[in-house]
Parts: structure tokens; C-alpha cells; sequence
């Protein structure tokens, strides 16, 4: 299964695309997210699942996806990573990011091994965080990088 | 000046775009990162009608537009959306992927400093327009030497008299004089080379 295409909707809904060679089937995925809950819905088969964080977590705050991997980030901090088929998501894994503020806009690159965060207390500043070696490298606005 | 969106390659998932903006202007830096490393490819000034960055599928950028374009049956989607082609790729035929993957690794060479590896994977283009757009590349990033082995590879006459005249500081200035260039982070440096040169000609 692979995530196809993806598009952001209003009130937090990605809508994701999934093709799969194996089944030959197209399968669009509609993530929901309400607090700490993720609703995913597959529009072709009609059904859905729940996902939920435990309330420690915090509030979900932004999301984004690659290949064939949902993550979730959250007001902790906290990096939840989820291998996405067309009936469900399984929790891969779960980092902290070294950074404060309220994140603003979250994306992963096409193999999904590296973030991209934008924060809104630093807007002078990009953050990118790589997943496999759980780096943070801050880059600013004169083209400095510096490792957080 | 603030980051306003940042978008990552379609593709290729070493490349990401951001904008950044302020009252005045607004720019576009394409970043390579990789192996926990960032390095910065270019910074230029996005096009006059481009309003925010959407998304980047090399060669190409996608802006959403200030102003909506008048809308015929044929060009419904370029009403709302701009499409920029990123100036190294200029000549390249957009289902090349092969030849877009090797200006992508020859930028990315470059901006972490490995000449050698540069110049490998110049020695696979040959399409005269392509060699041009890098040796353009080139000269914007003070690579003299490679610009020169575009122009050596182009078989360009007048380009190469040029090189061979000027092996001097003011290199950089008379390559950018001969095609044009003037770009936003090399606009000053080429200012003070083309001032030196006026000199040079009193």
C-alpha cells in the first residue's frame, strides 16, 4: 500500500490517496483529527476506525504523511509515526522533538524520513528534524544551521 | 522577514523550498537536506504574479497566483496557479527524468563542495541548452572552472575567447556580463565586479 496523493481540508482533515499494486485498488483515506483522536475513514469500503493518543500526549496539532507513513505531532513535543494500510494505522513510533513553541506547519519529505517544522514563536527559523537519527538542525533566515 | 511555507520535492526527498517574505520582497531558498546535513542550493525573488508557494515538483515550482489569470476552457487550473521553471533546468524536457535526477545531483554536488563528483555527472550531459543553464548555474556560485567546462563542452568560441583572456578576479564579472546573469545573492558581488571593471576600461 502506498499513499498516492494527499490534500489539506478544513477543521484538520487530510485526505489521502492509497494505491496498492498487490490489489489493484484505490483507496481514499480520510484522516480526521479531533484533539487527541484520529478518525480515519475509507470512503471506498465505508469504514472507519479510531485512533486515539493517550491524554498525556497533548493536542494534536499538525500532521503530515509520505509513502506509506502517517505522522502525528503533537503539543509535547512528541512525534507519532504510523504505518498506513487501506483498514488501519499501527503505531511505528513515538520521539520528542528538543524544540518550545507551538508548532505551525508541519511537512515530510517523499520517503518519509525527514520533517520540516515551522514554528509559530520562531517564525525567523525552519526547523528540520531527521527521524532516522532523531537530529534537529535549526535554519535561519541569514542561511546559518546550527544543531539543537 | 519570516518563513511563510516550506514544501519538499516531490520526488526527490533531498530538496526543500521555502519562502520567506516581508512587506517588501519575497524569496524562495531551495535547501538540499541530507544525511543530517542542510545546504543551500539558491535564494531568488519568486515571480511578480506568484503569490504563495503550493508545492515543488522539480524542474518545476507551484505558486497560487495574487490575481486570478482570465480563465478559458484550456487553461482552467492556470487561472488559480503558477507554474515557475527553475532557471538550471532551462532546456530540459520535463519527461527526462534521468537528465533532471543528474542536474539535481550535479546542483547537490556542488552545494556540499564535492567538484569531483560535479564533475562526473557533467561529463554525462551533452544537450548544448542544458550545458548552458549549468554553466549559468556555475557562474552565479563562482565555480569558474566548471562554468568554464560547460563552455569548453558547448564548444562556445566567444565564451571560451572570454575565459581565456580573463584568468583574473574579475572572471566571475565577464562570464555574468557575457550571459546575463544578475542574480539576488550574487547581485552585490557581481555589482562590485562589474564597478571594477568599468575601472579596469577607463
Amino acid at each position: 500500500m502506498e499513499i498516492y496523493d494527499l490534500a489539506y481540508g478544513l477543521n484538520h482533515i487530510l485526505t489521502i490517496e492509497c494505491r496498492s499494486a498487490i490489489f489493484d485498488c484505490n483507496d481514499l483515506l480520510s484522516f480526521v483529527v479531533n484533539f487527541n483522536k484520529v478518525i480515519m475513514v475509507n470512503t471506498k469500503k465505508r469504514t472507519s476506525s479510531e485512533l486515539r493518543l493517550p491524554m498525556s500526549e497533548g493536542e494534536i496539532l499538525s500532521m503530515c504523511c509520505s509513502k506509506n507513513t502517517l505522522h502525528l505531532i503533537t503539543s509535547k513535543n512528541g512525534i507519532h509515526t504510523f504505518a498506513v494500510t487501506s483498514v488501519d494505522v499501527t503505531l511505528i513510533s513515538a520521539k520528542i522533538l528538543k524544540m518550545n513553541g507551538t508548532l505551525m506547519h508541519t511537512r515530510c519529505n517523499s520517503d518519509g524520513t525527514i520533517i520540516s517544522i515551522l514554528s509559530s514563536t520562531a517564525p525567523n527559523k525552519l526547523f528540520i528534524f531527521f527521524l532516522e537519527t532523531e537530529i534537529m538542525l535549526m535554519y535561519n533566515l541569514t542561511g546559518q544551521v546550527k544543531k539543537t | 522577514m519570516q518563513f511563510q511555507t516550506c514544501c519538499w520535492d516531490y520526488t526527490d526527498p533531498r530538496v526543500l523550498a521555502v519562502q520567506c517574505g516581508s512587506d517588501k520582497d519575497e524569496t524562495i531558498s531551495t535547501l538540499f537536506a541530507f544525511a543530517d546535513k542542510i545546504s543551500v542550493k539558491f535564494t531568488k525573488i519568486i515571480p511578480k504574479k506568484a503569490k504563495l508557494l503550493l508545492s515543488i515538483d522539480l524542474p518545476f515550482y507551484y505558486f497560487s497566483r495574487k490575481e486570478p489569470f482570465p480563465c478559458t476552457e484550456d487553461n482552467f487550473s492556470s487561472q488559480f496557479f503558477l507554474s515557475s521553471l527553475s532557471s538550471e533546468y532551462q532546456g530540459v524536457d520535463h519527461f527526462d527524468t534521468v537528465l533532471i535526477k543528474n542536474i539535481t545531483d550535479f546542483t547537490y554536488t556542488l552545494s556540499v563542495g564535492q567538484e569531483e563528483e560535479a564533475l562526473k555527472i557533467l561529463k554525462s550531459i551533452k544537450k548544448e541548452i542544458v550545458l548552458e543553464s549549468l554553466a549559468k548555474f556555475c557562474t552565479n556560485h563562482r565555480w569558474n572552472s566548471l562554468a568554464k567546462l560547460c563552455f569548453g563542452k558547448m564548444r562556445n568560441a566567444i565564451s571560451l575567447r572570454t575565459i581565456q583572456k580573463t584568468e583574473n578576479s574579475y572572471l566571475a564579472a565577464e562570464y555574468a556580463l557575457h550571459l546575463g546573469i544578475f542574480c539576488l545573492n550574487q547581485g552585490n558581488m557581481t555589482r562590485l565586479y562589474l564597478t571594477g571593471l568599468k575601472l579596469r576600461m577607463m
